[in-house]
């Protein structure tokens, strides 16, 4: 089956004091149709610049310099403007980590999403009205025709976080892009969240594109794993294969980072040092200077990404 | 790593005071602060004057009365008449009129100018445009707003301009002139303002459903760039109102027998010491009440509508 997204060595870059400074270093991911891929890495290892760009919306002065992303087959970084409002919201929807300061405070929900629906849709406002009340009892909220008259901030997070992911799906896109969609939501509620997203990605087909830094929530909704760092991907794998049997090193220092219920009195793990600063010359690997096993060849020669069993690894002791 | 961020999910409680969704709770805000309240009603009270001079001005602002010129106030003449025994309460009311007409009329110019200009500045902040935008903005802030109007006027000349059936007196010109003056001023606000919102993450959320830039700035942004453009506009009436009498005073504004409070306070000047107060005191106090109401007004406007009191609502 043709991959729904297909990005291949996607590399972007900021204007930096000597030149131009790769944020993203050659990403190469698919995402299938009906399949939930989860885009794990640390704070600034380039998960949302990579999402950002599958949208087209890479804020200047940054830039996509090389690459490319095909969505159902169609590159999308030859779009026209008027061709890419078309692809967001309908094709590919997005929701963020802060559903607190996405809608906009002046109006109401029921407006906001009147909006989107005619933006895609091009039917009547009261015609898209009901189909607004609709997709807030989809997506869980309770007397919608009353709530759409409501305003952000007489909803909490949760259910902020409800009609966002309702106004993502209102136009039936094939892929969700979901932000860190719960960092900002306290646990039982991250949970209902996650909840619906899984709901909703069976009852509309949906695929999902789910960045993250909890390793716990990848495990417990995503397909397929992609871990990056640095700005490129080091690990690719099913779910299942990258928890038991880790072979990026970074991947392994990764999930012993997690701490574990039951285990008393051990020291948590950290990884020593810190990631190399976007700009910096990298010859080799972008990890050999945090790496337990680095090697002489790491320091020179970056490893591509390569296939070992279901599993594709950047690294040359794998 | 669970709960990674270890953020705590924000709780509303009660009402946020929610810019725009009522305008009603706007209103019982600033009416509710003893300075606005103050405020409101001197504007409602020019604004009744302006608006019903013809009606309760007890004499024509224009009779030319020699017998009775320069009486003190009394029951028949409340403020007094001046040297050509014209009633100064009547000159003053009428006076209201070309005061708030150029006060509004201006700021709405300014406004249609600025907000737009802003906007875009705004809103493409880093791209040439704004940099043009901005930069002939700064230009003409170098020079006051009095001077450019003198200047300007001055070079004019305050003859009406005749379009074919339609005479636009020289109020006309002082208008659209402090119309354009404003429009870098409020273009600057709009800037501002529209600099921040634009970083907003509900307008990325809403480009990423597909909307377009220009819906982004006409309603979302907008929108919640109204509360400073409001206090702005409502300070630059005043301001409006002070330049249309200083042009006034000059000679340069609204030209004679026409009243208005600028060209009262010009022709009373050689009675200040003589002993005919009333002829500058009442047109003054006119000037004075207003400006201070304007600005009574954009003050409490600008308290309540602050960003950071809207966000006390919100326990975060």
């Amino acid at each position: 089956m043709a991959a729904l997204l297909e990005i291949r060595d996607l590399r972007i870059a900021f204007p930096h004091a000597s030149g131009m400074a790769e944020a993203v270093r050659g990403v190469t991911l698919d995402v299938q149709p009906g399949e939930a891929v989860g885009l794990v890495g640390e704070s600034g290892s380039g998960k949302t610049l990579t999402a950002l760009a599958v949208m087209r919306l890479i804020d200047a002065p940054g830039r996509i310099v090389g690459g490319s992303i095909r969505f159902r087959g169609q590159e999308v970084l030859s779009l026209s403007d008027a061709e890419c409002r078309r692809l967001r919201g309908r094709q590919i929807s997005m929701i963020f980590q802060d559903p607190l300061t996405s809608l906009n405070p002046a109006f109401t929900v029921g407006r906001q999403l009147v909006d989107v629906i005619v933006t895609h849709q091009g039917i009547s406002r009261r015609l898209a009205a009901a189909r607004a009340a609709e997709v807030l009892s989809v997506v869980g909220i309770p007397r919608p025709e009353r709530r759409l008259a409501s305003y952000p901030h007489e909803f909490s997070g949760g259910m902020r976080q409800r009609v966002l992911i309702g106004m993502a799906v209102a136009c039936r896109p094939s892929l969700l892009i979901a932000d860190e969609p719960t960092t900002a939501l306290d646990v039982t509620i991250q949970a209902q969240v996650i909840a619906l997203i899984r709901r909703l990605r069976v009852e509309l087909g949906l695929s999902v594109l789910f960045i993250t830094h909890n390793l716990d929530l990848v495990a417990e909704f995503c397909d397929r794993v992609a871990v990056m760092y640095a700005g490129a991907v080091m690990e690719e794998a099913p779910t299942e294969a990258l928890f038991s049997t880790p072979r990026h090193p970074y991947t392994r220092a990764l999930i012993r980072c997690v701490p574990r219920l039951g285990e008393s009195g051990v020291t948590l793990d950290s990884i020593e040092g810190a990631p190399p600063s976007p700009g910096s010359a990298l010859a080799g690997c972008a990890f050999a200077s945090r790496c337990p096993i680095v090697m002489d060849r790491c320091w020179t020669e970056a490893p591509p990404l390569r296939a070992v069993g279901s599993q594709r690894v950047a690294c040359w002791a794998a | 790593m669970s709960p990674a961020s270890g953020a705590v999910a924000p709780v509303v409680t009660g009402a946020a005071p929610g810019l725009g969704s009522r305008w009603g709770g706007l209103a019982r805000d600033v009416l509710g602060s003893r300075l606005g309240l103050i405020g409101a009603l001197l504007v409602l009270a020019v604004v009744l004057a302006a608006l019903l001079a013809p009606v309760i001005a007890p004499y024509d602002p224009l009779a030319v009365d020699l017998e009775a010129k320069l009486q003190p106030p009394s029951p028949s003449h409340l403020m007094g008449t001046d040297q050509a025994g014209r009633d100064i309460l009547s000159r003053a009311l009428w006076g209201a009129r070309v005061s708030l007409l150029v006060g509004v009329l201006a700021v709405t110019i300014g406004l249609l100018g600025g907000v737009v200009l802003g906007t875009l500045a705004g809103f493409y902040a880093g791209s040439l445009l704004e940099q043009a935008i901005m930069r002939a903005v700064d230009a003409l802030f170098s020079i006051p707003l009095l001077v450019w109007a003198i200047a300007v006027v001055g070079i004019v000349g305050v003859g009406p301009i005749t379009l074919g059936p339609v005479s636009i007196p020289n109020e006309g010109k002082v208008i659209l002139l402090v119309g354009l003056l404003y429009v870098p001023a409020i273009a600057r606000v709009t800037y501002s303002v529209v600099l921040a919102e634009s970083r907003a993450d509900y307008v990325r959320a809403r480009r990423v459903q597909g909307a377009g830039d220009l819906e982004l700035m006409a309603t979302e942004i907008l929108r919640n760039c109204l509360s400073p453009l409001i206090v702005q506009a409502t300070l630059f009436v005043a301001i409006g109102i002070i330049v249309e009498a200083s042009l006034s005073f000059v000679g340069l504004g609204v030209q004679p027998p026409k009243p208005s409070w600028g060209s009262m306070l010009a022709d009373a000047r050689g009675y200040v010491f003589s002993g005919e107060w009333w002829l500058p005191v009442f047109p003054g106090l006119f000037i004075s009440f207003t400006v201070i109401g304007f600005n009574l007004l954009g003050d409490a406007l600008r308290d309540v509508l602050d960003p950071r009191k809207r966000e006390a609502g919100l326990v975060v």
